[in-house]
């Protein structure tokens, strides 16, 4: 039976993987199906694999139909009652981030 | 890094290929960009649009990003392309 690679985790390739598949995501933004398609393939990975999306790749996305965000094409920004508002333009989606969230740090 | 060793466990999208041997004589040659990838089909965009090819009874040669040229045996690939991270991978031959 043949061994795996020394010292080469599964995580750090999946972690590699998940960051060029948002690259590629933001290259093929005329194509908005395509980039979905790259964005459910790096969540799907780094929740099989448990590796945490980092904050910009989190907020890149609509979490309800995966399209690759492209502000002010597909994606409208607001600031309402202390919150910034996503509203996803292909599915119309709507995301709320609290903002001056003291606890967390970044 | 995308490297001959871990390749089989690396990602494939947006790398070049091309198709060195296929049972079918009309797949032979085709190379293009890799779009797209399921669990037994690779999906290349080529000069005049996008073809669906099997991964099985295929020999692959892939371009790396620092292009080195490796010839990958299309039966090993075929696990989905989440899976196949953690898969376990015998020693690479140099030829």
């Amino acid at each position: 039976m043949a061994k795996a690679e020394k010292g080469v985790s599964a995580k750090k390739i999946a972690q590699e993987r998940v960051d060029i598949l948002f690259e590629r995501a933001k290259e093929a933004r005329d194509e908005p199906e395509l980039s979905a398609r790259y964005v459910s393939l790096a969540r799907e990975m780094a929740m099989k694999q448990r590796v945490r999306l980092a904050h910009y790749h989190r907020r890149s996305f609509c979490p309800s139909c995966h399209a690759y965000f492209i502000p002010g094409t597909n994606l409208r920004v607001r600031i309402q009652h202390g919150k910034i508002i996503y509203t996803c333009g292909s599915c119309g989606a709507v995301t709320r981030i609290p903002l001056n969230k003291k606890t967390e740090s970044r | 890094m995308i490297t001959p060793q871990n390749i089989l466990r690396h990602e494939l999208i947006g790398l070049l290929v091309s198709v060195e041997s296929s049972p079918n004589r009309y797949e032979e040659g085709i190379s293009g960009v890799i779009v797209d990838e399921t669990r037994n089909t690779l999906r290349i965009h080529t000069g005049n649009g996008i073809k669906c090819l099997e991964k099985q009874r295929k020999l692959l040669r892939v371009t790396l990003p620092d292009s080195v040229q490796v010839i990958i045996d299309g039966n090993a690939l075929s696990v989905s392309p989440t899976r196949r991270v953690s898969m376990r991978v015998s020693p690479y031959r140099k030829v």
